[in-house]
């Protein structure tokens, strides 16, 4: 079993598609900005979080199944669910714009993005 | 080979293909925190066949074991997930091989990485959100090395296997 000359081209392919996603997601939230955690079900923005020090907060999320998310000094996390595979509690906590916890069996998805100063 | 024989080879490698998943479903949750991140064992039957005989029968056995796999351990919506990725992961799989410009392992690592596109898009049409591409990175990454690790299986399988058929 050899490897051939053009094999390297799709051993790239990959690191390629890394880079590009990772450049994208560094251009889209360069700058310092304030932080929110936007919880979405079926892409319908249900809560929009803001994040700093100081604040702790449990939410319940009622979809599908019941979801409890937890916002602690700047990071988010899903704490406990009741749908049977669990990944979005295994992912534990996310604090970084760009970052995300995706619970399909909910339809339910918390990313962290960049909110204007506004009225906080 | 005849037919009896080719249908015998092919329900063994669907057979170890659900094994693999099951052992996959059985690992503890992955180091790596990534939403149902799979290692692709079962890939090594699948790419195996692809070699050993043609790129429709390796579908066949994809297809069933997906959709074995999907009945007995995970659910329906893996399934949808697993569907998308696995059709896309195959395509492009069976496309780089008829070319020749690549090894196994090699069109392995294609194929993990597909597979792995697949399903960021299956996921994010269910979620409704494009946040699913955060975990495009490590995904990309566990591709590669998971990929090539599949390819360098199946490379001896049909080394050690095509003298025997």
């Amino acid at each position: 079993m050899r490897l051939k000359k053009w094999d390297i081209l799709l051993f790239l392919l990959p690191i390629a598609i890394a880079a590009v996603s990772i450049i994208i997601m560094i251009l889209i939230n360069s700058g310092e900005s304030s932080r929110a955690a936007v919880v979405r079900i079926d892409g319908e923005t249900v809560y929009t979080l803001p994040l700093y020090d100081g604040l702790n907060e449990e939410i319940p999320v009622n979809a599908k199944y019941n979801n409890k998310i937890v916002v602690s000094d700047g990071s988010v996390a899903v704490v406990s669910a009741d749908c049977k595979d669990n990944t979005c509690v295994k992912r534990g906590y996310i604090s970084e714009i760009g970052e995300s916890i995706v619970c399909v069996p909910s339809r339910l998805s918390i990313t962290i993005e960049k909110i204007e100063e506004a009225g906080k | 080979m005849s037919k009896a024989k080719k249908t015998a080879f092919l329900a063994a490698f669907t057979a170890a293909a659900v094994i693999f998943s099951y052992v996959e479903f059985l690992l503890p949750a992955p180091i790596i925190p990534i939403a149902g991140f799979k290692l692709g064992l079962s890939n090594v039957a699948v790419l195996s066949v692809m070699y050993l005989f043609r790129s429709r029968d390796a579908l066949a056995v994809m297809i069933l074991r997906t959709a074995i796999s999907c009945l007995l351990f995970s659910g329906i919506l893996p399934l949808a997930m697993s569907v998308c990725g696995g059709m896309l992961s195959f395509a492009v799989s069976a496309l780089l091989k008829r070319t020749g410009k690549f090894s196994i392992i090699g069109v392995s690592v294609a194929g993990a990485t597909f597979h792995n596109i697949g399903q960021c898009a299956a996921a994010a049409l269910i979620v409704q959100s494009a946040g699913v591409a955060a975990y495009l990175p490590w995904l990309m990454v566990l591709s590669l090395v998971c990929g090539a690790g599949v390819g360098v299986a199946a490379g001896f399988i049909v080394k050690n296997l095509r003298r025997a058929l």
